[in-house]
């Protein structure tokens, strides 16, 4: 079955092999790629294995990083009182991106799924509950509002209420600039559970 | 409300059929085994995306086919809907309404819907508790569309505490974790029985009407929603802390069976004739008389949320009833769509069957007569 000289199946095999990516798009990229002039297709190549190599996590928050501990634990400025828990490094990204979070993170890298065999000690839970001893007052839970990051949350709570901190969960509702008719029913239920007064 | 017109290519035993019907009494008159059933089903499918019967779609495409297709064309409030389904075995099915793909079954226009009932199918009564389960779920989503995302909702995480369950047979320490999962299953689960007691408090009265209407019984029937969880007494506000206890409770159970016993997953309906459980002990007309009951309920049901009376399917429900009866059924008070299919058109009052449309069906082909 030769549709594809041997090289070119094989890269089509690896690059299906990545998120999002089905046998009709690793196809595209392929033939894309062989069409690239030579240096471009290195360049990609080394900013592959470039990243791969230098990048680790780091030992505090967990999130990926070329300096250990990361740029944004070893910043003087931010507030280390307060520590947001998110599933993923892109979670950081996204808080981020709203320049209004100044604490710290922790990356769990996951949720709790027994379903996928993930249990509270295959996520970075431990590791939470030895940097919360030194002088932080607040950490925020900011997992996925489905049933896992819900799970996890909860988890979480119930193992750091005891020591005395306070727990926050980030809320859930309607987006803002969004139409209140073209959010779904239950968002629109959880926003409506989580309402405050004006 | 009503379906106008239908085209079915390879469903069941009708390789291509297309024809129109009255907005009134429709009769699909023939021999056993010629399809009138079928073309029930094809409507059914039409209106409510689900099959009737079997959960397996394929069944639905014609013996030696790979693909189906149904359309129908429904005259609403707000004009006509067209509506057709691709069944293509090993795919999943494609719905398309007016032109336009739709991937969520909540997009669609939401007051088409069908009842059915055939005295043959009674695993309404005696089948299993999932069954009623099942029949009230699909009827509650239909109405309140937010439900069907809690039973989702509350369906993962009860296999994720399921699969816990499991581990912790090996694995003690992970007990530790599960006061998070049944933390979860309270607050989706305790959302599902309001709701569904909510929708049974109006539902149950319906049953009871219909039954003493069809039955001519003195007694009258008594139905019980029969929970694991929100045991009589007990107040909407508090079924999520009765439903931590009651989970609490059956840990050792839940550990030792490796499934989670008590909740909305596990609840069912009683239903009693002079303290006689209908389930186990009833007769098959008392059966048959309930699941009728129930489909009637359904139907009035729905009337009073959307406004618009459901199609009515009755597949040879006449022989039980008496000529009165047979008559309200067929020319009720409401307005409605009915199709109804006999073997013999004198089951069928004179008058009535005048004002209606009779369909002969023969070795899948259909002709108006």
């Amino acid at each position: 079955m030769g549709y594809y000289a041997e090289p070119i199946a094989r890269l089509i095999e690896e690059l299906s092999r990545l998120p999002g990516i089905g046998p009709k798009t690793a196809q595209r990229l392929a033939f894309y790629i062989l069409k690239m002039p030579k240096d471009r297709v290195s360049k990609l190549v080394q900013a592959i294995s470039g990243a791969r190599e230098s990048i680790v996590y780091c030992s505090v928050c967990g999130n990926f990083t070329d300096v250990d501990p990361c740029s944004i634990c070893s910043a003087s400025y931010r507030d280390r009182s307060t520590i947001m828990v998110v599933e993923e490094p892109k979670d950081v990204v996204a808080i981020e991106k709203t320049r209004d979070y100044k604490g710290l993170y922790h990356v769990l890298h996951g949720v709790i799924s027994p379903l996928e065999g993930i249990g509270p000690d295959d996520i970075r839970i431990k590791e939470l509950l030895s940097r919360v001893a030194s002088g932080v007052k607040e950490v925020i839970i900011a997992t996925n509002p489905d049933v896992e990051g819900e799970a996890t949350a909860l988890y979480i709570a119930r193992l750091l209420k005891p020591l005395g901190l306070k727990v926050t969960r980030i809320a859930h509702g309607i987006p803002v600039g969004g139409d209140l008719d073209y959010a779904d029913e239950i968002t629109l239920a959880k926003a409506l559970e989580g309402r405050r007064e004006l | 409300m009503h379906l106008s017109k239908v085209r079915l290519v390879d469903f069941r035993n009708f390789k291509e059929l297309e024809t129109e019907f009255s907005e009134g009494l429709n009769v699909f008159y023939g021999d056993n085994a010629q399809g009138k059933t079928n073309l029930l089903e094809a409507i059914y499918f039409l209106c409510n995306l689900k099959p009737v019967r079997s959960n397996k779609e394929q069944h639905l495409v014609a013996f030696d086919k790979t693909k189906a297709y149904l359309k129908g064309i429904f005259t609403t409030s707000s004009g006509p809907v067209d509506r057709e389904i691709l069944l293509n075995i090993g795919d999943r099915k494609k719905v398309r309404e007016c032109d336009v793909e739709k991937k969520r079954l909540s997009e669609l226009y939401w007051q088409i819907h069908a009842v059915f009932f055939s005295p043959d199918d009674l695993s309404l009564v005696k089948g299993r508790p999932s069954e009623r389960r099942r029949f009230l779920d699909l009827l509650i989503t239909r109405l309140r569309p937010q439900y069907g995302r809690y039973l989702a909702e509350y369906s993962r995480a009860l296999s994720q505490r399921n699969r816990l369950l499991k581990d912790l047979k090996k694995n003690r320490t992970l007990l530790c974790a599960l006061e998070a999962w049944d933390e979860q299953l309270a607050a989706l689960g305790s959302v599902i029985l309001k709701t569904r007691m909510a929708f049974l408090e109006k539902l149950f009265p319906l049953v009871k009407r219909y039954y003493f209407y069809f039955s001519r019984d003195e007694r009258q029937i008594d139905i019980k929603y029969e929970s694991t969880v929100a045991l009589p007494g007990v107040s909407p506000e508090a079924f999520r802390e009765a439903f931590s206890s009651a989970l609490r409770k059956s840990l050792p159970q839940d550990v030792e069976s490796g499934f989670t016993q008590v909740g909305p997953h596990r609840d069912d309906l009683q239903f009693l004739l002079g303290g006689k459980d209908l389930r186990y002990f009833g007769s098959q007309g008392e059966q048959r008389t309930l699941s009728l009951s129930v489909k009637f309920a359904e139907r009035q049901m729905f009337f009073e949320v959307t406004g618009v009376y459901p199609i009515l399917l009755l597949d040879d429900a006449l022989s039980e009833l008496d000529v009165k009866r047979r008559r309200w059924l067929l020319q009720g008070e409401e307005i409605s769509q009915v199709f109804v299919t006999t073997a013999d058109l004198s089951a069928i009052p004179e008058d009535v069957l005048k004002k209606g449309r009779i369909y002969r069906i023969k070795a899948g082909a259909l002709r108006w007569s």
